[in-house]
């Protein structure tokens, strides 16, 4: 360690060599240059300077004396965690030591309030998520998310073994406010204690692609779950009677409710949900999100869009027809965004500018493989004016008229939407 | 003193336009043209058969054409650091030039072999004219960066005088002023090797769709020139199923190797374009290609980790999936989608595929079915691909898999439905995958759907004789668009809904990109504007610290919004993630 000005004052100062010394060492190890004791630094101060170091400069931190290692481990560090799930044969990513893990698990599992999971697509990687999971027993988790960043291995997972190490949670925490599950083997079981426990918490609840899970077991969580907010399912799990619930007077209002369309084989048959279903919806949560992304063949969008429908951002995943397009502007007064995959070649002029007329919210439009002429498009952006906020259209959608070429037509849009606007590129290399 | 030029072909396999070439016989008592190979490293490169044959020929069609000028083409084995100085001792060279190669792997070479020289007392003389401009002066215009949105380039070529003309191709009479002293037993040691040579296996090899070679990128460029309706297919470029077949006037492997100079391209579009419509000066769209090109070089230049995502300053870190099975099918054309499968045999037979089908099959591979890394797609088509280049293949695959570039991902390639509005009779696929040529039109996108019936009377019964479908693409789709999301999400701390509005868009980089291609209007658009310019997709919390004139990189936006986060601990956790923590 540096001799620092302050030693040598001391030493040469007329006090006598011994006390001089003794005090010289007590100051010297932990003195910087201003003579401030890093020592002495109140475990609040540590605590908020720990929060902001990433948890590998944090742990090293924790190595420096005794002290420092006390705050590593104050509860407070704790209650935000993820655990990162790779195998390198399944992924490129570096995972959460195993050694970390179990400390966690022994020193900390009760101070954990928001924890996620983030697996590969290598069943290990799921098995040990769910090894984590059976050991939280002491756990009052708040939030809880269970993501698959590649292909979706809880699925893969004995059924049993992934419900009986979720249960543990369900069970023990009893004040889960958000849970993310999509793509795992929930069933309607599980559901059940889910409710049975958390009811009174829980506001957010992600569980798209769930296979197992029925319609009744979905309509049990809104039936009990007056709080909450955000619900994101699938198609087949939404019946007119979850609707009503989640519109019962009991309910508080609903924030966003997403809907994931997929068709699972061609020709397959969708239900539909009756117009009062979402009237009612509306008039118990006006400002709600409906947020729907369709994956369908062209030919199965028959239940769709035939009657009003509170939605609020549309996308189409594959392609979709100039017909439900056409429809999308008469039924969709609420519609916010609107994102078209591909359409087909055939100009959907008309569609557009039904749209712009009778679809006065909306702000974001995307469109990909679709035609549209410039002077529609012109018209279109018109009308929409600025509260177009998100103009994302591919460059060969524009198909030039006797009005508008390529060159002209950014300067019209850019115009009338009040900045300056580009179609999208993609490489003609 | 005598001056012994060496000319170094490397890329810039050609006569015309090769202002090095002509340093090295400018005012040479004797000048040898040499092409260095290593047979050894043939087998092991991550080079197909395709690119090889097209080389060979390239280099055949060089020494064919310097006979005729009274010299010949040495072909040097071996490795450029072993074969110079041996070279520089026998044959007594005084000067040594070459084409620059803006490539991080080509310039690292260049600059050994150039100190080389110094210690040899070899003079050196290079000169730019693989791309249409100094790609140096591109970055300095743009604040010392490479632009990152194309408008942006574009914005910047504007402002640009136009590239150097491109010059006459060496004459006789050059040469005549030089010798090349070339031996009784040139064709021994310095002749081309074939591609037995290299290890490869010819037989039953058939014609190639794509001669390599100056002579026939030439021929290539003039009748590209006189297609009727050249001018009409500008407005509005429809692509139909022929688009998609080697087409007799392509000519991007040229461009690649250099048999065809980009500037002599340019030129020859531009000249046409003011003849036929009367002196107006041609739209920057007209020299679309060869800007991408350009753009993609220009990116690459400075970055030695531009073709890999970790450690590369302007890639996503995205949570590919590693499962080389899957691999195998996509590369071998085995993915039970044959507009897929016949793209991919057509790349691997013939070494070259329309724009669109690389497009619909990197979207497969990566962020569209697959979840695959953009790398592994990347090193297929760097093996089969002809015009596949460092630099505009890795940026091509970081565009396609939306991992880089501020591209908006929510459009995605239906493996049977683009396919089938791109090639509505299917032709095509029967062209590329024989075994399907009795589908009718109806089933030929997704055999698998055809009843059994049909099925038995094509002789092609799926999951026998063709393979299953790999996957169900609208459950891909619907689980990789969450998480296309998702990474945009958290690397932008946007917590909305809105699909598109999770891509933070440049607005400065647009912005500024009309600024400079119109000073008058649009003015007073100050540079430190915030980098959003959509309402809702304000982050939350403190604006990422900004240079004066600096477009944020993908990177500094990551680092950012992880600090960011570290603190924001309880709010809706799934989503945001602290990625360091270990």
């Amino acid at each position: 360690m540096k001799r620092v000005k302050g030693d040598e004052d001391c030493s040469s100062s007329s006090e006598g060599p011994t006390e001089s010394c003794k005090k010289a060492r007590k100051l010297q190890p932990n003195l910087c240059e201003f003579g401030f004791d890093w020592a002495l630094l109140p475990q609040e101060i540590l605590l908020n300077i720990f929060q902001f170091l990433p948890l590998l400069d944090r742990a090293y931190a924790s190595q420096v004396c005794r002290g420092w290692n006390q705050a590593f481990h104050m509860p407070e560090l704790w209650r935000c965690f993820e655990f990162e799930l790779n195998q390198p044969a399944s992924s490129y990513l570096k995972a959460t030591h195993p050694d970390l893990i179990k400390q966690i698990i022994k020193r900390h599992s009760n101070h954990l309030q928001y924890v996620s999971f983030k697996v590969d697509s290598s069943m290990e990687s799921a098995e040990a998520a769910c090894d984590i999971l059976s050991q939280l027993v002491n756990c009052s988790l708040k939030t809880l998310g269970l993501i698959s960043t590649a292909r979706p291995s809880f699925m893969e997972l004995p059924k049993s073994h992934f419900i009986s190490a979720l249960t543990v949670v369900f069970v023990n925490s009893k004040s889960l406010s958000s849970l993310k599950i999509d793509d795992t083997p929930v069933d309607d079981q599980s559901l059940k204690v889910l409710v049975a426990n958390n009811s009174d918490t829980l506001r957010m609840l992600k569980m798209s692609s769930c296979p197992h899970v029925s319609p009744a077991g979905i309509l049990c969580v809104a039936d009990q779950c007056h709080g909450l907010r955000e619900l994101a399912l699938n198609y087949h799990l939404l019946s007119d009677e979850l609707l009503l619930a989640l519109s019962s007077e009991k309910h508080v209002h609903l924030e966003h409710l997403r809907i994931d369309v997929v068709s699972e084989n061609p020709g397959q048959h969708f239900h539909t949900i009756k117009k009062s279903s979402w009237d009612a919806m509306v008039r118990h949560s006006p400002k709600f999100n409906l947020v729907m992304y369709f994956f369908l063949y062209e030919d199965e969008f028959g239940p769709f869009f035939k009657e009003e429908v509170p939605i609020t951002h549309l996308y189409f995943g594959r392609s979709v027809s100039k017909d439900v397009l056409g429809r999308v502007g008469l039924h969709c007064p609420r519609l916010v965004e609107l994102v078209v995959c591909a359409n087909g070649l055939r100009p959907l002029d008309e569609e557009l500018i039904r749209i712009a007329k009778r679809c006065t919210q909306l702000s974001a439009i995307g469109l990909g493989e679709c035609e549209v002429s410039c002077s529609a498009f012109v018209e279109f952006v018109k009308m929409c004016g600025r509260r177009l906020s998100q103009l994302s259209i591919m460059e060969e959608v524009l198909i030039p008229d006797h009005k508008y070429n390529l060159d002209e037509i950014h300067w019209e849009v850019s115009k009338h939407l009040g900045r300056v606007w580009f179609p999208d590129m993609m490489p003609t290399w | 003193m005598s001056v012994n030029s060496v000319h170094w072909f490397r890329k810039g396999l050609r006569l015309h336009d090769n202002p090095a070439l002509q340093e090295a016989l400018d005012g040479a008592d004797t000048v040898r043209c040499v092409y260095i190979l290593d047979p050894w490293f043939a087998g092991s490169a991550n080079v197909g058969l395709n690119r090889w044959r097209f080389l060979l020929e390239a280099l055949e069609d060089l020494d064919t054409s310097l006979r005729k000028l009274n010299s010949r083409l040495f072909v040097v084995r071996g490795q450029p650091t072993d074969v110079f100085p041996r070279l520089f001792k026998e044959w007594n060279v005084t000067r040594l030039t070459f084409e620059y190669d803006s490539e991080p792997y080509g310039t690292e070479r260049d600059a050994t072999i150039l100190k080389m020289a110094q210690d040899f007392g070899v003079e050196t003389r290079v000169r730019n004219s693989h791309t249409l401009y100094k790609l140096a002066r591109i970055i300095e215009m743009n604040n010392d960066m490479p632009p990152l949105t194309f408008k942006r380039f574009q914005a910047i070529v504007q402002r640009l005088e136009l590239p150097k003309k491109p010059l006459p191709t060496v004459t006789r009479q050059q040469m005549d002023c030089c010798q090349t002293g070339v031996e009784a037993n040139h064709d021994e040691h310095y002749g081309v090797p074939s591609l037995k040579e290299l290890g490869f296996k010819t037989h039953g090899l058939g014609p190639t769709a794509w001669r390599g070679g100056e002579t026939e990128a030439l021929e290539r460029l003039n009748n590209h020139m006189d297609i009727k309706g050249w001018m009409a297919n500008l407005e509005r470029p429809r692509i139909s199923v022929s688009s998609l077949m080697a087409s007799p006037t392509g000519l991007s492997p040229y461009l690649r190797f250099g048999c065809l100079s980009c500037r002599t391209l340019y030129y020859r579009l531009r000249e046409l374009y003011m003849m036929a419509r009367k002196h107006c000066t041609p739209p920057l769209s007209l020299f679309a290609q060869l800007l991408w090109r350009e753009f993609f070089y220009t990116a690459a230049t400075n970055n030695p980790k531009f073709d890999r995502m970790e450690g590369n300053p302007i890639c996503l870190q995205i949570p590919w999936d590693n499962n080389p099975e899957a691999l195998a099918k996509w590369a071998e054309g085995q993915t039970g989608f044959p507009w897929i499968d016949a793209i991919m045999t057509q790349l691997r037979q013939e070494g070259w595929i329309h724009h669109l089908a690389r497009h619909a099959v990197a979207c497969f591979l990566t962020r569209g079915d697959l979840w695959m890394s953009w790398e592994s797609g990347m090193k297929v088509f760097e093996e089969l691909l002809l015009d596949a280049d460092w630099s505009v293949n890795a940026g091509s695959w970081m565009w396609l898999s939306c991992s880089s570039f501020f591209q908006q991902f929510f459009h995605c390639y239906c493996p049977v439905g683009f396919g089938r509005r791109t090639d509505p009779s299917g032709d095509y696929i029967r062209r590329y995958i024989p075994k399907l040529k009795d589908y009718p039109n109806r089933y030929i996108h997704e055999p698998w759907t055809a009843p059994d019936s049909v099925q038995k009377a094509t002789n092609c019964v799926v999951g026998v004789d063709y393979p299953r479908p790999m996957l169900n693409h609208a459950q891909r789709s619907c689980l990789n668009i969450e998480r296309m999301k998702r990474v945009y999400n958290t690397l932008s701390n946007y917590k909305g809904l809105s699909l598109l509005g999770s891509v933070s868009t440049i607005q400065e980089e647009v912005e500024s990109a009309v600024m400079t291609e119109s000073s008058q209007t649009h003015s007073n658009v100050s540079d430190s504007s915030s980098h959003s310019g959509q309402q809702d997709q304000m982050p939350a919390g403190p604006s990422p610290p900004r240079k004066r004139g600096h477009s944020p990189n993908l990177l500094e936006l990551t680092e950012w919004s992880t600090q960011a986060k570290v603190h924001c601990c309880s709010s809706a956790l799934v989503g945001s993630s602290d990625s360091s923590q270990q």
